[in-house]
């Protein structure tokens, strides 16, 4: 699992690139964690590069999703691959979780914030 | 049932994607699929697509020494079964004259180099391929092979999963026991695990009680799992939000998960009606994402047969039990009709479960002996005093088990309610069974009975005093009753009379 950071007029975009497994769950969790800093944090991960997630993966993602309820701040999934989409559908956790098709919906979803 | 939930014309759909694929790439209008057979010797159509054009019927038919093995004008007919001999020719590519025409012939191999399908594609009509089509066919030499080959695995996974459920369905109506539906969760564990090609995984059901997960079949995972990791709802390994989002299931614990060696999971949540069931979960220890797509559904159609599986037991043992609740009613009301008998059925059993405690018995089979207490004279309700009041009474101990044989309850029960009337030296009714082969619960029933009848005054005889009953109790020991049992109930008499004689009188 790989990473990557960027800024688009104040969303911060995290874009992941490769599979999720258990090894990287903790650290994966602290990024996304530091990424959530304050009630007025918006953050994408941008998924189109991740070519499979399991349970760790959807965890972390959970994880993430609760700790920005709880600061009041946004946290939202984009782009999923097939697979990908699957996986939280399976996991049950499409309920929780915001995810949308694109990176571009993701992004004017947060925009209009 | 579970023809419906693998879909099976999921299998044929997957081919045809894949002819379609093909169809794409060349712009023919028709593909045909062959797959080698187990002999190895032929190669059998499988899907045919698309419809040839009439025109190519009409003037591009040839008849040339190819065209005879092609089955003749089978080709115009996508339903046709045909058959090829298979030659070395077929493991690479070639144009074949048909009566439809040239059609170029496609070789699919796995990796391993072995033949895993032959595609034919055409008519090819006056011009031959280009060069961009070529490439796109190339292009799908390998996906379109593994395409083949997974949708063949899952047709395969399919068969032998409808033919298990077969079986164990035969088996269930056979003996109706719950321990058949844990070999069935097993069983169909252990086919996900080998069709995924997933390391290890499990299924953990949900307890009714407490909410906590408790492992109910685990294939692959470490001896100590269920210790080293901590499955209940809150504060867990896992994240699992029932109440609140419709049983979203997240590994929550990655420290745990990473202590237990494994690399990657996916766990899914079983969901009966916003009711949780349990979760099935795929485990991986050596090698993480090896879950792609195809294993995804795979695994959807395993967590589906898990969960009606689970969902059946729990709706059959729900059954169970207000069956039995009914026919602990009915043994009340045979006691109310006379005043000697009054809680008759109550007074047994709680006898019984004090006798069984004595003996040191597990909660479980106490459990099963109070249970047996319940329920045990209630046969007689079944067979009228009209047509004889000496066989109904013989026969009560079968009728009663009868009515509970076919549930999934323990086992223990229904032999205690069978056997309560046995001697421990084989002069009991009905069956005259002795020693060990009258289950321990079948003993202690038989004697709490015994206590419990000559402690109660009737109109030919008064109730015995605990004196009384030690003698009578030590003069039947090793025959009517059980030596084990009969010190039991003699130690309880002369340490705690009382209390025993609480139990007995009302």
């Amino acid at each position: 699992m790989r990473y990557s950071l960027e800024q688009d007029n104040g969303i911060k975009v995290v874009r992941l690139e490769g599979p999720t497994d258990v090894s990287q769950a903790l650290e994966l969790r602290d990024l996304l964690g530091q990424q959530i800093d304050g009630p007025s944090a918006r953050v994408l991960v941008d998924l189109s590069d991740v070519t499979l997630v399991d349970s760790s993966g959807v965890g972390v993602f959970v994880s993430a999703h609760r700790r920005a309820a709880d600061a009041g701040a946004k946290f939202v999934l984009a782009g999923p691959a097939a697979g990908v989409g699957r996986v939280f559908e399976l996991t049950r956790t499409n309920r929780l979780l915001e995810i949308f098709p694109s990176v571009d919906e993701g992004l004017e979803a947060l925009r209009a914030e | 049932m579970v023809a419906e939930i693998l879909a099976p014309e999921h299998y044929e759909s997957r081919l045809d994607r894949v002819m379609e694929a093909v169809g794409r790439a060349t712009g023919h209008p028709l593909s045909s699929l062959y797959l080698p057979d187990a002999s190895g010797r032929r190669l059998r159509l499988e899907r045919t697509r698309g419809q040839a054009p009439e025109r190519a019927q009409e003037e591009d038919v040839m008849v040339a020494g190819d065209a005879e093995l092609m089955g003749g004008a089978g080709w115009s007919s996508p339903t046709a079964s045909l058959e090829l001999p298979r030659g070395p020719e077929d493991e690479s590519d070639r144009t074949v004259q048909t009566p439809l025409g040239p059609m170029r012939a496609l070789a699919l191999h796995d990796p391993e180099g072995s033949l895993v399908a032959v595609v034919f594609t055409g008519p090819l009509g006056r011009r031959r391929l280009g060069r961009s089509q070529r490439a796109k066919l190339d292009g799908l030499r390998q996906p379109a092979a593994f395409a083949v080959q997974q949708a063949i695995a899952a047709e395969s996974v399919h068969l032998r999963l409808v033919d298990a459920t077969a079986r164990l369905e035969a088996q269930e109506r056979l003996a109706g026991s719950s321990m058949d539906a844990n070999r069935f969760t097993q069983l169909l564990l252990d086919m996900a695990l080998s069709s995924t090609q997933t390391d290890a995984g499990f299924v953990a059901i949900q307890r009714d009680d407490s909410g906590e997960l408790e492992v109910r079949a685990s294939a692959g995972m470490p001896d100590d799992f269920e210790q080293a990791v901590d499955l209940s709802p809150q504060g867990g390994m896992f994240d699992w939000s029932v109440a609140e989002f419709g049983g979203a299931l997240a590994l929550a614990d990655f420290e745990a998960a990473a202590r237990v060696g494994i690399k990657s999971l996916l766990a899914v949540p079983l969901m009966e009606q916003g009711e949780a069931l349990g979760i099935f979960a795929l485990v991986n220890f050596g090698s993480a994402g090896t879950f792609d797509e195809n294993g995804l559904e795979l695994c959807a159609v395993f967590a589906d047969q898990i969960r009606l599986m689970l969902h059946n037991q729990r709706v059959f043992h729900e059954f169970a039990e207000r069956y039995i609740d009914t026919l602990k009613a009915l043994a009340r009301a045979l006691d109310a009709r006379t005043p000697q008998t009054a809680d008759h059925h109550q007074r047994v059993a709680e006898l019984a479960r004090t006798l069984g405690a004595e003996l040191g018995l597990p909660g479980q089979r106490l459990d099963a002996i109070e249970t047996a207490g319940l329920i045990h004279d209630v046969g007689l309700a079944a067979v009228g005093a009209a047509e004889g009041a000496a066989e109904s009474d013989i026969e009560h101990p079968t009728v009663g088990a009868s009515l509970i044989e076919h549930l999934p309850v323990d086992s223990d029960l229904i032999a205690a309610v069978a056997t309560h009337h046995e001697w421990h030296d084989g002069w009991g009714f009905p069956r005259g069974v002795a020693g060990d082969h009258i289950p321990v619960s079948g003993r202690a029933l038989a004697l709490a009975e015994f206590m419990v009848e000559m402690t109660t005054d009737t109109p030919v005889r008064e109730a015995w005093e605990p004196a009384r009953l030690v003698e009578e109790i030590g003069a039947r020991r090793g025959t009517q009753f059980d030596p084990a049992v009969a010190d039991a109930a003699t130690r309880l008499l002369k340490t705690d009379s009382t209390q025993v004689m609480a139990h007995l009188r009302r």
